[in-house]
């Protein structure tokens, strides 16, 4: 009996081990494109020869295949309008272009990947990295596409949005949404703390914060890990009280942290992680402190107007939830409103960049913006696009942005990358007392200068 | 006295047990659980009962993500790299345990040693060579991938095992005319099947639960593996917890079912070569 069950034990495995030899060996020449029909012509990496002859036979064919990797899957709150513009552009190019798309969920994954493949030369013919500054570190492989935008392409965007993906005056890629931020907070915890209106300066931010405190109730959401979006965001508003902070606030990579400002804004952080924030905010992700807001834990969380459409979403929230969050500039009047990097494209041929940039220019028309702003609530870069069909709370976010004193970039648009990793390890260290303020402006800047 | 002394051993030993028990299946079911639950109930009262059973989880992960694919992928690409791994690393093993030659004591170094390179070091070489060979976005490429990252764990097990199996057996084999491939099959391969379920263990938990090397060396579904699925349920602004307890909660329990099904087998092979030895 026993050795019968080693028999067909045997024969299973034996089976299974060719039947993952042959389906890896004939996968190569199957994909998930959700572009469908005819099979895969060519892989990521070919050598020049293989491109050619690719090219030769989509010439033949007529229709030109583009690699296009998107983390706009899965629960990402773009996918929905991402998987519609999709199909809305095959079938009016479907003739002409076939878009290769690869899922890659989650950002830091993307992010990985692109680092991957640009080490190994072979970047895909369109990425967008939802808003990691890749440019810098890849500009070499990445296409100069300043004369192929006209006029009235440029035009219709937004100047700071260029402005992000542009180097030394040639563009780099193409803007598809602008950020505007401020933060958020509970009305009905304000109330409870006799707290009437949003701060106008950080003093009365943080007196406002003892008063939460002292009603019970914990002020701020906060977290370190993925860069400490929600705490960074915080960080650079601080910084950008004065007008040379502002400035530092708008400078591109930047290699020296140790100013007066940035250290007195990471005092005020450190101050922030050690009396107003909840326990899990070391170590904690963006999904931390959201939860935290959304369960009503907390008063106050820095964020875009992406995050609304979870206020209406009784699956995550009570109901009647999104009627007791305001929004508010940052204390001095300060705002994010800036660009987003955008679409970035590495094609290896003329025509592969060609139906590229067709397809960019497709999914960054005034219709596909006017569908994003009113499927995401993410704010278009096209100044002409305007929606009565988008959440009240985000119209307020984006008059707070046209009221604001001083506008600033966000930091992981314009610093180094490796200095957008390092604010991870360094961010519990200044939390748990471990470094100060100064150590921490010190940690930054000697990663920066790595560059 | 006595009696008493033996209740309070039967006590301790039970509260340890259940002690065990708790943290073994607490968080199993405690994501099966949360599986059943909204969102909103996950976030306010996590150990909370769900206030009614929902199916709706279940749903939406598999309208997210293409799970079971991912899963079979998984599965063809674990049990192939382990049997690869194990064939043929034994082979090696018992040549660099058994015989005396020149360079031995600088080969098995050399192989050991790729256990010191780190995995980030190994990604761009590992990814040309995968496209230039034509092996990128298929099952075949990271079975071999896999297979050879676990060498130098499964060379250091079985040839430690190999090792503590007596000379003695061979040579009462070799004086009843059993040649040098006829000894290893029919002699050692069995009595080192301990050493080697450990092997295959490790191995396969490693091929299992990879996730950069499936992340970078493929880019359709037909080639992906399961942790890779675990992402489409967070990214950087939204989560879906719900999805991601039930694509979870798929993911495991038929390994789990599949386990309990099979420990019989699994304990016996563990203790077969200690009796035997």
């Amino acid at each position: 009996m026993k050795e019968r069950l080693t028999k067909l034990i045997t024969v299973i495995l034996v089976c299974v081990l060719f039947a993952g030899l042959l389906a890896g060996c004939s996968s190569s020449g199957k994909g998930d494109d959700v572009a469908t029909d005819t099979k895969k012509e060519e892989k990521t990496t070919e050598k020049k020869e293989d491109t050619e002859s690719a090219a030769q036979t989509e010439e033949s064919s007529g229709v030109v295949e583009i690699n296009f990797p998107t983390s706009w899957v899965g629960v990402s709150s773009n996918t929905e309008w991402f998987n519609d513009r999709l199909a809305a552009f095959n079938e009016q190019y479907g003739d002409k272009i076939k878009v290769n798309v690869e899922e890659i969920a989650g950002d830091q994954a993307y992010v990985d990947k692109m680092k991957v493949l640009y080490s190994s030369n072979s970047l895909p013919d369109v990425f967008s990295t939802g808003g990691y500054n890749l440019i810098d570190s890849m500009k070499d492989q990445l296409v100069d596409i300043t004369d192929y935008i006209d006029e009235e392409w440029y035009n219709s965007n937004s100047e700071v949005c260029w402005d992000v993906n542009s180097r030394d005056g040639r563009i780099y890629g193409v803007p598809y949404s602008r950020q505007v931020i401020g933060y958020f907070y509970n009305k009905d915890l304000f109330a409870q703390a006799g707290i009437t209106e949003p701060a106008k300066t950080w003093d009365e931010f943080f007196e406002q914060c003892d008063k939460l405190l002292a009603a019970g109730i914990t002020p701020l959401s906060m977290d370190t890990a993925d860069s400490g979006w929600v705490t960074s965001l915080m960080l650079g508003a601080m910084i950008a009280q004065t007008e040379e902070g502002e400035e530092f606030m708008n400078t591109l990579q930047p290699k020296d942290y140790n100013r007066e400002d940035f250290i007195q804004a990471a005092t005020m952080i450190q101050e922030m992680f050690q009396k107003y924030t909840t326990a899990d905010a070391v170590g904690g992700k963006y999904e931390n402190a959201a939860s935290n807001f959304f369960m009503e834990e907390t008063a106050i969380i820095a964020n875009g107007p992406w995050m609304v459409s979870d206020f209406y979403d009784e699956n995550m929230v009570e109901a009647g939830f999104a009627e007791k969050v305001g929004t508010a500039m940052f204390p001095g009047g300060v705002m994010y409103n800036s660009g987003k990097i955008g679409f970035n494209f590495a094609s290896k041929t003329e025509e592969k960049l060609k139906a590229s940039i067709e397809f960019v220019r497709f999914l960054t028309s005034e219709e596909s913006q006017k569908k994003l702003l009113e499927m995401t609530g993410d704010i278009p870069s096209n100044i002409n696009v305007v929606s009565d069909q988008v959440y009240p709370l985000i119209n307020e976010v984006i008059e707070n942005g046209n009221k604001a004193s001083r506008n600033i970039n966000d930091f992981q648009s314009l610093w180094y990358a490796n200095v957008v990793d390092e604010i991870s390890v360094q961010y519990p260290l200044l939390a748990q007392g471990e470094i100060t303020p100064e150590q921490f402006a010190d940690a930054l800047s000697a990663v920066a200068k790595v560059n | 006295m006595g009696k008493s002394k033996f209740l309070l051993a039967t006590i301790i030993r039970k509260i340890y047990l259940s002690f065990l028990v708790i943290i073994s299946i607490g968080p199993l079911i405690w994501i099966i659980m949360s599986s059943f639950k909204s969102n909103k109930e996950i976030l306010s009262s996590a150990f909370a009962l769900p206030e009614s059973f929902s199916f709706k989880g279940y749903t939406a992960a598999l309208e997210l993500s293409p799970i079971f694919q991912f899963y079979g992928n998984s599965l063809i690409v674990a049990i192939a790299s382990t049997l690869i791994n194990v064939i043929v690393i034994s082979m090696a093993a018992y040549i660099l345990a058994r015989c005396e030659f020149r360079g031995k004591t600088f080969l098995t170094l050399l192989l050991s040693s790729s256990l010191l390179v780190p995995t980030s070091a190994l990604l761009m070489p590992i990814y040309i060579i995968m496209t230039n060979i034509g092996l990128y976005d298929t099952k075949t490429g990271l079975i071999l991938v896999y297979a050879a990252l676990g060498l130098p764990t499964s060379l250091f097990v079985i040839k430690s095992y190999f090792q503590s199996i007596p000379m003695e057996l061979e040579e009462a084999a070799y004086l009843d005319g059993a040649g040098f491939v006829r000894t290893y099959y029919a002699i050692i391969f069995p009595l080192a099947k301990s050493g080697l379920v450990t092997a295959a263990i490790l191995q396969f938990l490693t091929s299992w639960n990879e996730f950069t090397f499936a992340l970078i060396l493929t880019k359709s579904t037909t080639a992906r593996t399961l942790p890779l699925a675990l992402s489409y349920f967070t990214s950087q602004f939204s989560f879906n917890y719900t999805s991601m307890f039930a694509a979870l909660t798929m993911a495991i329990l038929p390994s789990i079912v599949i386990y309990a099904l099979l420990q019989e087998q699994v304990t016996d092979s563990m203790v077969a070569g200690s009796i035997k030895g």
